[in-house]
């Protein structure tokens, strides 16, 4: 059949090109890009560490399965394969890995880094560290002699084991074990972005697997934990839930339009806009953006979702064929559209790249969902389908009802305020609990901080900052010995400001005095055994030797980078507490003594931003709200018919807000994205029952229409609705049950048929 | 046929070695009272300009690790495990290492412990064992390393006593130099 041929024909030529676009558009999944943008720097913190903090890098792992020697061989042998795998940025067990270019560099940098210079030359201390280094003679031999030569004071082991990775549970230079001595414990850096799942996925599998491939470790079990596992397994679980639900929804769909239609070209051609849709929106994302994001897809998808009562609406009105439908359902299918259109605009406008994406393609998409609709398909020669709802009767009901509802849900929500809304970001992904109280475990084992809580020093430059932090370091000694934290990491470690490495090198002598020190405090000493110690002493410079670029080329350099940062206003510096047993008496503390550090918590500040934001959303979609309003008395010129028209989808959105808030834990920015799209639906739904029942045969065409929409769609989101990750089960409950109630509302307020 | 005959010889260990042996370890094994010994360990460095002197005294623990408690050159708690070596000081330091990085202190603490618990099996386990009985009930044990890796870092380690007592100790090292112990009880 021609008519057959050419929709076949059409759709195949529509997919082939969806598949191509997506070919050559890299897909992006990182989430950091439907952050808000930052607006103060508490909060660029929070995007900075979200999108590349150290602390969502770390993987923690555990081996047990046997004791003492064997956990041990097979710790250093698993420590050193995973090294040398891309990917891994640096491997923590315990034991300080020889790492030749991180030690060269602090035996070069040694006379600037270590604190106290003064007091470790006088007489008695200069004599008991000599005496030590008679006790490294004695124990190692001739291996310790050229350490010894080079480094008599001990600096350089002093230096390595302040910085030796989060602080380690037994006696440092052993390997980690927990608690009871069962297990190893491991610390991972990957080198990936704590967003990026498929990197992070891939490491994981690595890390597994080369530990099964090695013989140290037969019969044993690995067990990883931290934010990259995590995030991991969320992403596949919403995957694959995803995936099934969606296959339902659609299976569905397609069953439920061919007995409704009892035509399978029918339902192929209804596929057509929405193909056309998705092909049109990425079109516009790749010319716009240059990259589509995969929440992008996934959420554009759905707000298409409007799309596909389009030509259920066409093929409803067809009585007369095809094409005179198209003329009939013309005017309220573009008002709708249109006013669909300007809601999506809004969200093109967001500070977000990924929401703005989002509204990008939604609305592109949906521009050419509806060309497709009135102009490709009633040229397609298709026939008409039959009537297949038996007729029913809803009770009709007084817009003022509505109206009422409205109102009284309106107070709810004034009343209600600001509880109606969660910021709790945890429950839109699955989030295995086992995995995160593995992870919380271990990093206490570990001393490794509570990835939730940072101090902040921001300066003008970098010597400033620098300094600023110094002195925050020398009050948070004052905090750990009030008992307030246990431990932090800074960045003055490696890099000390300008001031204090000029400071240090004055505290130096000369080297014949130095040499003169040396021989009255080790006396069995040959006087020229310390030639290169002091060879290096004459070859310090004059001004300050090291900056963050000391360490490039040395897996110390992340380090540096990941705690000291240019910012659009100058440099931060970031100090990383553990152990503290109360953060808000750490706060006030560091208020007390004017501190120029600040603590930071990620999780409060997160959950402001997304407060914030989805002000400013609520504030586009109002605009939003107005404009469509307006638009419709544009072209519906009465204001009565206006106001009959904007209130069922109004009450609906209003009514399932209340419900699922309160019902609920609240709305998430999830939550209203199914409502907009509500609000599009129902908007749609309102148009045809109050423009197109002006006779009863129009008016059974409309009803027939509208209801095969609201039960389609209502079935779709309803399957999805029984999902158990929290995304899925909010949009789908949302979009079920607004569309449910718009349904209703709008029929309900049908306007009366003419008496003839 | 008299090259085997010789072989055959000299594998048949000398008359009374064996009764050497089995007669000093029943001597070690004699010995009553704590197995706490005072030591003086002399040995030479390229970097001092006289031989490094350390003393202390050492025991063996509960958990079977030989312990050394040094007064010079530093106050020390030098605890020697089976794989590894911690180092403890009054002023709250502690380092551990790997034994990997010391075999010399694997070996002697291998040996040491063999004599103080008097047991030639274990002993034999790692070393092969030469004993010699002199005059006056004095005595000498020689242990040479059965592991390569070892052998390569220590060729021997001769133990002198003279009845129950030890009295000193020589760890001959492959590079020639010797880590020599004066050994005597704690008064």
């Amino acid at each position: 059949m021609k008519a057959g041929l050419r929709v076949g024909l059409m759709l195949a030529l529509v997919v082939a090109g969806i598949a191509i676009v997506l070919s050559r558009l890299s897909l992006d999944y990182r989430i950091d890009a439907f952050l808000p943008a930052p607006e103060s720097a508490s909060q660029a913190v929070v995007t900075d560490q979200l999108s590349q903090g150290p602390g969502g890098r770390l993987i923690f792992a555990a081996i047990d399965g046997a004791e003492g020697g064997r956990l041990k061989t097979a710790s250093q042998a698993l420590a050193e394969r995973w090294r040398s795998l891309d990917g891994v940025e640096r491997v923590d067990n315990g034991i300080p890995e020889p790492d030749r270019a991180s030690m060269e560099r602090l035996m070069q940098a040694r006379f600037v880094l270590i604190p106290d210079i003064e007091s470790r030359l006088a007489p008695a201390r200069l004599r008991q560290t000599l005496r030590e280094r008679l006790s490294e003679l004695a124990l190692a031999g001739g291996r310790a002699e050229e350490f010894i030569r080079r480094d008599p004071l001990g600096l350089v082991p002093e230096i390595g084991e302040r910085l030796t990775g989060p602080g380690g549970p037994a006696a440092p230079g052993d390997i980690w074990l927990d608690d009871d001595g069962h297990r190893a414990l491991l610390v991972v850096t990957s080198a990936h972005p704590p967003f990026d799942f498929q990197a992070q996925e891939s490491l994981l599998e690595r890390l597994h697997s080369t530990f099964d491939a090695l013989d140290e470790a037969r019969g044993l079990q690995l067990r990883l934990a931290g934010a990259p596992v995590i995030s991991v397994d969320s992403a596949n679980r919403s995957r694959s839930d995803a995936l099934r639900l969606s296959s339902l929804g659609a299976g569905f769909l397609l069953l439920f339009l061919l007995w409704a239609w009892r035509s399978p070209l029918l339902v192929a051609a209804a596929g057509l806009p929405l193909a056309a849709g998705v092909l049109c929106g990425l079109l516009a994302t790749a010319a716009l953006f240059g990259q589509v994001h995969g929440l992008t897809l996934a959420f554009g998808f759905t707000l298409l979702g409007v799309a596909l009562d389009y030509p259920v609406h066409l093929f409803g009105h067809a009585e007369g064929g095809i094409r005179s439908s198209a003329s009939r359902v013309r005017m309220p299918m573009l008002l709708g559209a249109a006013s669909t259109l300007i809601a999506y605009a809004a969200i093109w406008l967001s500070s977000s790249p990924g929401l703005a994406q989002l509204g990008a393609f939604s609305a592109a998409g949906l521009a050419g969902a509806t060309a497709t609709t009135l102009l490709v398909l009633p040229r397609v020669g298709l026939s008409p389908p039959g009537e297949r709802l038996a007729a029913w009767r809803l009770p009709a009901l007084s817009p003022w009802v509505l109206v009422a509802l409205l109102l009284l849900v309106l107070a709810v929500m004034a009343t209600r305020g600001a509880d109606l809304w969660s910021g709790d970001l945890t429950r839109l992904s699955p989030v295995d609990p086992e995995l995160v109280a593995a992870e919380r475990d271990m990093r206490r084992m570990l001393n490794a901080g509570d990835a939730r809580h940072l101090l902040v020093v921001t300066g003008e430059d970098r010597e400033a900052v620098l300094q600023a932090t110094e002195h925050a370091a020398d009050q948070l000694n004052q905090a750990q010995q009030a008992g307030l934290l246990a431990d932090w990491q800074s960045v003055v470690e490696l890099v000390p400001s300008e001031r204090t490495q000029r400071r240090r090198l004055d505290q130096w002598p000369a080297p014949e005095a130095m040499r003169d020190l040396l021989s009255a405090a080790g006396p069995s000493f040959r006087p020229d055994s310390f030639e290169p110690f002091l060879q290096d002493l004459e070859d310090l410079p004059e001004d300050a030797p090291v900056g963050p670029d000391t360490w490039q080329g040395t897996p110390l350099a992340h380090r540096v980078d990941s705690l000291l940062q240019p910012t659009a206003s100058g440099w931060r510096s970031i100090l990383i507490p553990a152990g503290m047993s109360d953060p808000d008496a750490l706060a006030q503390w560091l208020d007390d003594q004017n501190s120029p550090a600040r603590l930071v918590d990620l999780k409060h500040i997160a959950e402001g931003m997304v407060a914030d934001y989805r002000r400013e959303i609520g504030v586009s979609l109002a605009v939003a709200a107005g404009l469509i309003l307006g638009l419709l008395w544009l072209r519906l010129r009465r204001p009565g018919l206006v106001v009959r028209v904007a209130l069922p989808p109004a009450t609906a959105v209003s009514c399932t807000a209340v419900v699922l808030a309160l019902g609920g834990d609240g709305l998430t920015i999830v939550h209203l994205t199914g409502l907009l799209l509500v609000g599009g639906i129902g908007l749609d739904y309102a148009l045809f029952v109050h423009t197109r029942t002006r006779g009863a045969s129009e008016a059974r065409m409309t009803r027939q229409a509208v209801s095969i929409c609201a039960l389609s769609t209502g079935g779709v989101f309803l399957i999805l609705g029984i999902s158990e990750i929290g995304m899925l089960r909010m949009l789908g409950l949302t979009v079920a049950c607004g569309v449910l109630l718009s349904f209703l509302f709008a029929w309900m307020t049908r306007p009366p048929l003419p008496r003839s | 046929m008299p090259a085997a005959l010789l072989m055959l010889a000299a594998s048949i260990p000398a008359p009374g070695a064996d009764d050497d042996a089995a007669w000093i370890f029943q001597r070690l094994a004699d010995r009553s009272g704590d197995s706490t010994l005072e030591f003086t360990e002399t040995r030479k460095s390229e970097l001092l300009s006289e031989p490094l002197e350390v003393s202390g005294t050492l025991h063996r623990d509960g958990e079977g690790n030989l312990v050394r408690m040094t007064r010079s050159p530093t106050r020390e708690t030098q605890t020697l495990a089976e794989d590894h070596v911690e180092v403890r000081r009054d002023d709250g330091f502690r380092r551990r290492f790997s034994m990997d990085r010391a075999p010399e202190l694997k070996a002697l603490r291998s040996a040491l412990i063999g004599i103080l618990e008097a047991d030639r099996n274990r002993l034999a386990e790692h070393f092969r064992i030469h004993a010699k009985r002199g005059e006056a009930d004095r005595w000498c044990l020689r242990f040479v390393p059965d592991d390569a890796a070892l052998a390569e870092r220590v060729e021997s380690i001769t133990v002198h006593g003279r009845d129950s007592r030890l009295v000193r100790m020589h760890v001959r090292l492959a590079d020639g130099e010797t880590i020599r112990t004066k050994l005597q009880p704690v008064q």
